[in-house]
């Protein structure tokens, strides 16, 4: 009774077929998004002398750029000005990309409340099912900080320009940030989802001299599948051995009956 | 006489138990592939392509940009309410579930509920799979969504959702694999083209596991209402 249906080669490559990359993406390539976090500027943002985002506002995160391994020359003009015309407002020559990363490239200010240039890498590690990762960073100009959940600190004493990463059960949470030490709040609260399957990468910046701390939220894909699909309860559905037991036993007693039945018949007879 | 009716009466039942077979998927179709040719995706935007003209490290140009601030990319959900396969009388409630302690996918208790896997794509998201589970049984026999082992590809799924919309999809493939064979982050893939995905189970009843060793697999496609 057992049958296994085979699982055709055609069937398997095509369910193992899975999108994500954009189209073109070469392998080995390294995914690049880049976030403004710089108030009070909106920009033009030059890689390797070519103009690749512009009126770049602050407080906005660029779709993923899809960038070879290699070293970017990576300048930042106030709106408007080119290599050409204008002297950049931030430069980082000779940023080395690696193969197969997944980077955020931060224009921010650094504690001092210079405008500064920072790359992190975004783990793109899966997290189980039901989980998220959460990752903090502080690049704004402020001192250290705490970043709370519902009111727990979950990353104390932050400083610029670092970060701080957990795994947690997927959902909603209050999420502020505070002065380290304290219960002064600088930014929120406010409602962040913790997506399943996603690792969310919550970034203060903006100046506390100035007021105007905040938080920009960027999202990587995490997610791994549940490990089974339990749908079935009892056997009920199953071709059980009962079933087959109680059909053989009849058919051996209709057998049975059937034989003695003749065997009366040829007496009879 | 009597010995003779309760023999023909066991005989009836076991063969009746036995015949329905309802663990064989009517019409399998490992070998149909209708994803092994990924739909081509839209042609790339300028953005995303290199810049053919430069030469060592091309990079892209008119990047697009979008505001970062909390809960400005929240994705609107639109979670499926019933599912229905007309073909074999499949017409239940979807709730959303999500994941058992032990990792697995959660599947109401109930027989007559369908679970939608919240974490994943709902029915008529532009990309990924959606999962639909139901029990194939209770302890007190068949449940509905067993008819799931008679659909055919070409057969029709229906998805009513909670904003009031009427989704349709055709099956493509009706699938059976071994527990341990199941292709896990294909049949929960979040990317890739949208599909809906039914579950149940079905083979031997492992009693030891408490378990059976298959699951079946229905994938539909979206289809023009």
């Amino acid at each position: 009774m057992k049958r296994k249906l085979a699982i055709g080669a055609g069937a398997a490559l095509a369910l193992a077929t899975v999108g994500g990359a954009p189209a073109f993406a070469a392998e080995g390539d390294s995914t690049v998004s880049v976030l403004h976090g710089v108030p009070g500027l909106t920009v033009d943002v030059f890689i390797n002398g070519d103009e690749a985002i512009s009126d770049f506002a602050p407080g906005t995160l660029t779709d993923p750029m899809m960038l070879p391994a290699g070293s970017y020359d990576i300048q930042v003009f106030a709106d408007g000005g080119t290599p050409d015309t204008a002297e950049p407002a931030i430069e980082a020559m000779g940023v080395e990309v690696p193969a197969n990363a997944n980077l955020t490239l931060y224009a921010h200010l650094t504690e001092a409340g210079e405008p500064a240039l920072a790359a992190f890498a975004n783990s793109t590690e899966p997290v189980a099912a039901g989980e998220a990762r959460l990752t903090v960073r502080h690049l704004a100009a402020a001192p250290a900080v705490d970043i709370r959940a519902n009111e727990t600190v979950v990353a104390p004493g932050l400083t610029n320009p670092n970060e701080a990463s957990l795994v947690t059960t997927a959902g909603t949470v209050s999420a502020d940030v505070v002065l380290a030490g304290t219960t002064d709040v600088a930014i929120g609260p406010a409602e962040l989802e913790l997506a399943e399957g996603v690792h969310t990468i919550v970034t203060a910046w903006g100046s506390a001299a100035d007021g105007n701390l905040a938080l920009a939220v960027q999202t990587v894909e995490a997610h791994s599948a549940p490990s089974g699909v339990p749908s079935g309860n009892g056997g009920a559905a199953s071709p059980s051995a009962l079933a087959l037991l109680l059909a053989l036993a009849g058919a051996l007693g209709l057998t049975t009956i059937a034989v003695r039945q003749q065997q009366l018949a040829k007496q009879r007879g | 006489m009597l010995a003779a009716i309760v023999a023909a009466a066991a005989t009836a039942i076991g063969v009746w138990l036995l015949l329905p077979d309802s663990l064989e998927p009517a019409s399998p179709t490992a070998s149909m592939t209708p994803m092994a040719e990924p739909t081509p995706t839209s042609a790339p935007s300028a953005s995303t392509l290199p810049d053919a003209a430069s030469t060592a490290a091309p990079v892209p140009t008119a990047v697009g940009a979008r505001d970062a601030s909390i809960g400005a990319d929240q994705a609107v959900v639109d979670a499926p309410t019933r599912v229905q396969v007309p073909s074999v009388g499949i017409d239940l409630e979807v709730i959303p579930v999500g994941v058992r302690e032990d990792g697995q996918m959660d599947v109401p208790e109930l027989v007559r509920e369908v679970g939608w896997y919240r974490f994943g794509p709902a029915p008529g998201a532009d990309r990924g799979s959606a999962v639909l589970s139901a029990h194939v049984d209770s302890d007190r026999g068949r449940a509905p969504m067993a008819e799931l082992l008679n659909a055919r590809a070409g057969e029709s799924v229906e998805v009513a959702t909670a904003s009031g919309a009427d989704l349709r999809f055709r099956i493509v493939a009706v699938e059976r694999f071994s527990k341990d064979q199941l292709p896990l982050d294909a049949i929960f893939a979040r990317d890739g083209d949208p599909l809906v995905r039914l579950i149940t189970c079905g083979g031997e009843w492992d009693a030891a596991a408490g378990a059976y060793e298959d699951n079946i697999v229905v994938t539909a496609v979206p289809d023009a209402p």
